[in-house]
């Protein structure tokens, strides 16, 4: 077997309680590598075009990597991979930690859960000692309602602490479509895998396992990763373990590109009180890593117990205080830190479940409100108590209308209150918009216009574009927009943090040089970049295959800019000319269907993939 | 320190002091100008001083001791004035120390140094590895007029040729540190930012006249976390002396955000929000609103 895979991945039929162990080929993994570019394989593979995300035929993926396991920083990661409910496009999401090194030691590349179950249960896999890989399910009811922390410390006092368990909170259980699964405080938040999971009836997933897989070249990536790590201490990586993403809310607000009352400023009057400033020296209690990682960005910061409760803390970062703070005009840095802290109880994504609030409070602002509610009931931008309560009533079993509407995203809540709201809907293929305003943010814009997975931070990393001295034609910033591409897919395929991208000085040299010590397999910089262009398009041709159409790459009308506003404002003349040059860029058609050749390549690698 | 007999200096302060747009010789320097300064401190050394001048230089009153030599012709560059300093020092003196009035931290004990090794050599000059120092280094009178009047005779007009052409010999610089730790003797004053850096590492006050623009500076992330300030302001005409005003005024900031006098890798200057500033020597203008911010932005 190939050094850093076994060779196989575990699917498991839930609706029939059966297993089994398909090979994967050696040509697959040199070209998709794993995590996503695995996981999109498989996914493809596994499920039939047209399929409902939250039904039996749906598959949810767990991918991993050859780099797990490895001493390498920043490796212990895993992705999941699913049709969103949000979006009904793809969805791959990353998380962390001890989770993945586990989850690999069972013996397989990754985990494809297909089915569903009658009664919510414990999916245990355990990959342990001679005996061939097992599973075996138990009832969730005494789990339901708990947090996805409480459920993973229940089931580790139960079952053993050799388990590492993802789970889901209450939003997955009643299927939020933007709920999340997380591991160990971490969550895979965006599009809804929560809800994915929640529909197949699994509460969590424990896993454990001693299956270890062989380095090609310990000596060469010992030496790769005693190098990495030493960087990972320099001032690249700095702000992420000094502040923690939550340094961008001033870098944003300056640049007027802070989203702020649902995307209608760029730059937020009262973000001083939001600062890390303001945050850090009283608030913050603690900081924390991920397993195997020596960046160490999690910063995490206390919260006013109610009375007789436990001081609490929560982990902040830069999106979940865009979303429940300036997006929803609050800045009451208590109010964000408390919703923040109750979407991770309840596994809610926090940049959906702010955008979709601050979405609701502009239609108040505008008087869009469907007939029978009366005006009273809506959230007011900069009111964070609001925001709280409404988190509570989208959770309760007989939720309030308002709270209905919150509880379909924004896309679906603009469509049940019409007249034109989803004008300002902020959200891209049914995702809500990340902590980027795109009118000034030109390469961002494209990113998130085109991206597979809908407005996304993660899956591009274009704002690097707009952040640096660029050539601003359409031409270029469509190539920049690609290159940034095709580095995240590689990034999320290996799998390494992003937050270390700023110690390489040639990405895709380095990555090569590192999976080929791991794997043996000779990659190189051009194969890899190949690789990430196959990724890339892997996904696009599962959005294909799910329906996808040219209309679906824009942003919401309000982003552009009206007359008389700065030159620098995006247009949308300007934004499809950058569409244009990105399809060109990436070898589309003007439209932006992949080619014959293209859909050739993906069919031969086994996916199913045909497009009607 | 003794003045050494026989020994004189020669001060050539007729340059055009073009970057510099103010004439060298009468910067002020404390309460002193620049000349007077450099009189002082070769005055502890040297038995005699001309200074040499361009034909209508302004200088201050000098006292009678000091001779006052006037290029018959101006900006003919430093050998010339060199030929009217080495014609006009007094028979009496074998060997001179010939500078510019630009180097106002020279060290008497360098110059010192340097006449000591002087005895069987025409010309002693100080060296770093890279550059040679014409105008800190000692000459022997005659041979060096003869050499001197030669080169302007085949029209050769570096002070360089003096080197390979006469009996000489280089000191490193290294070998100096013991006279002068930080080699201030060598620092001198080209530009107003040079000018405004020498004071400041001396403490004396900075004429309003040649004051930079007044830079405002806003940090962001680290570089926030590490000033604990949010804004400040400081004067700089140029990015490399913004730099140094920033290491100046904010030690903490070397090593994590500045590095060799620059700024790190993973962090960039801005002015506003739309022009990156790469090169060091970009001008900046009064009440630039000057970024300083992680390379790394979003994530």
């Amino acid at each position: 077997m190939t050094p850093g895979y076994h060779g196989k991945y575990l699917r498991i039929d839930l609706s029939n309680q059966i297993m089994d162990l398909p090979e994967i080929g050696s040509e697959i993994y040199s070209q998709v590598i794993g995590g996503v570019g695995l996981g999109v394989w498989i996914l493809s593979r596994e499920t039939e075009a047209g399929y409902h995300p939250l039904s039996a035929e749906s598959a949810l993926i767990i991918a991993l990597s050859p780099l797990v396991g490895t001493p390498l920083t920043t490796s212990a990661k895993f992705a999941v991979i699913a049709k969103s409910p949000l979006s009904n496009r793809i969805c791959d999401a990353m998380c962390s930690s001890h989770f993945a090194m586990a989850a690999k030691k069972i013996g397989v590349d990754a985990i494809c859960i297909k089915g569903r179950l009658v009664e919510p249960s414990i999916l245990f896999i355990d990959g342990t000692g001679d005996d061939p890989i097992r599973f075996s399910l138990s009832t969730a009811a005494p789990y339901l309602g708990d947090t996805a922390a409480e459920t993973e410390r229940k089931i580790r006092v139960e079952s053993g602490t050799d388990w590492q368990i993802i789970s889901i909170g209450l939003a997955g259980e009643i299927q939020i479509p933007f709920a999340t699964l997380s591991h160990d405080g971490r969550h895979a938040g965006r599009g809804g895998l929560g809800a994915v999971l929640g529909s197949k009836n699994i509460k969590a997933i424990a896993v454990r396992g001693d299956k270890r897989t062989n380095i090609a070249n310990t000596n060469e990536t010992m030496k790769i990763a005693r190098s990495l790590s030493e960087r990972s201490f320099t001032p690249a990586t700095a702000k992420y373990r000094e502040l923690g993403t939550v340094a961008n809310l001033l870098v944003f607000n300056r640049f007027e590109s802070l989203p702020t009352r649902n995307f209608q400023e760029g730059s937020f009057l009262e973000v001083e009180s939001l600062t890390q400033h303001d945050l850090a020296p009283a608030r913050k209690i603690a900081k924390n890593s991920c397993a195997a990682c020596t960046i160490g960005c999690e910063h995490i910061y206390s919260i006013k117990s109610d009375k007789g409760d436990q001081p609490k803390g929560v982990r902040m970062e830069y999106e979940s205080l865009f979303a429940l703070g300036p997006l929803c005009g609050v800045s009451d840095p208590e109010m964000v830190l408390k919703a923040s802290a109750l979407c991770d109880e309840f596994g809610l994504d926090t940049i959906s479940t702010g955008g979709t609030i601050a979405f609701l409070m502009e239609c108040m602002d505008k008087k869009f409100i469907p007939q029978g509610l009366e005006d009273n009931v809506f959230p007011k931008f900069g009111d964070g108590e609001s925001v709280i309560r409404l988190i509570h009533d989208m959770m309760s079993p007989d939720p309030s209308i308002i709270a209905r509407l919150l509880k379909l995203g924004s896309r679906r809540a603009a469509q049940e209150i019409g007249q034109n709201t989803i004008a300002f809907a902020q959200q891209v293929k049914g995702l809500e918009m990340p902590g980027y305003h795109p009118r000034k943010l030109h390469a961002m814009a494209l990113g998130m216009t085109v991206g597979c997975r809908g407005a996304d931070h993660n899956r591009t990393g274009a704002y690097e574009v707009d952040f640096r001295e660029h050539d601003r034609s359409a031409d270029s910033v469509a190539l920049a927009v690609i290159e940034t591409e095709d580095k995240a897919a590689i990034m999320d395929s290996l799998i390494l943090c992003k937050f270390i991208r700023g110690v390489f000085q040639d990405f895709f040299q380095e990555s090569a040089e590192m999976l080929s010590a791991v794997t043996g397999t000779c990659y190189t910089k051009s194969s890899l970049i190949e690789s990430a262009k196959l990724i890339v398009r892997m996904r696009k041709a599962f959005n294909q295959r799910e329906g996808w159409t040219p209309e679906e790459d824009a942003l919401p009308e309000s982003i552009f800019a009206q007359d008389s506003v700065e030159d620098s404002y995006l247009t949308k003349t300007s934004l499809e000319d950058l569409i244009k040059h990105y399809n060109a860029g990436r070898g589309f058609s003007d439209e932006g269907w992949l080619n014959d050749t293209q859909m050739q390549c993906i069919s031969r690698l086994g996916s199913d993939h045909s497009i009607e | 320190m003794a003045v050494t007999p026989r020994f004189g200096a020669i001060i050539l302060c007729g340059g055009q002091s073009r970057r510099m747009g103010f004439s060298k010789a009468l910067l002020p320097f404390g309460k002193k100008t620049m000349i007077e300064n450099a009189i002082d401190i070769l005055g502890q050394i040297a038995s005699e001083i001309v200074v040499v001048a361009s034909p209508d230089q302004i200088l201050p009153e000098l006292g009678s001791i000091i001779r006052i030599v006037r290029d018959p012709i101006a900006y003919q560059g430093p050998l010339k004035g060199m030929q009217s300093g080495l014609m006009h020092i007094s028979d009496q003196i074998d060997s001179v120390f010939i500078t510019a009035t630009d180097s106002p931290l020279l060290k008497p004990e360098l110059i010192h140094h340097l006449s000591n090794q002087s005895e069987n050599f025409e010309l002693v000059m100080p060296f770093d590895g890279k550059y040679y120092y014409p105008l800190t280094a000692v000459y022997k009178v005659k041979p060096v007029l003869e050499k001197v009047n030669q080169l302007i005779r085949d029209d050769r007009h570096r002070p360089f040729f003096l080197m390979e052409e006469l009996h000489s010999k280089t000191i490193h610089v290294n070998k100096i540190k013991e006279f002068d730790p930080n080699l201030d003797s060598f620092r001198n004053i080209n530009t107003p930012g040079d000018y405004r850096n020498i004071l400041q590492t001396t403490n004396l006050p900075i004429p309003e006249e040649f004051r930079a623009p007044p830079i405002h500076i806003e940090f962001y992330g680290v570089p926030r976390l590490i000033t604990k300030v949010a804004h400040a302001t400081l004067e700089a005409e140029n990015l490399a002396e913004l730099i140094s005003e920033l290491s100046r005024n904010f030690p903490e900031l070397k090593g994590p955000v500045i590095v060799n006098e620059s700024l790190h890798p993973a962090y960039r200057f801005m002015r506003g929000t739309s022009e990156f500033l790469m090169d060091l020597q970009d001008p900046l203008v009064a009440n630039d609103k000057i970024l300083i911010l992680a390379v790394d932005a979003g994530g």
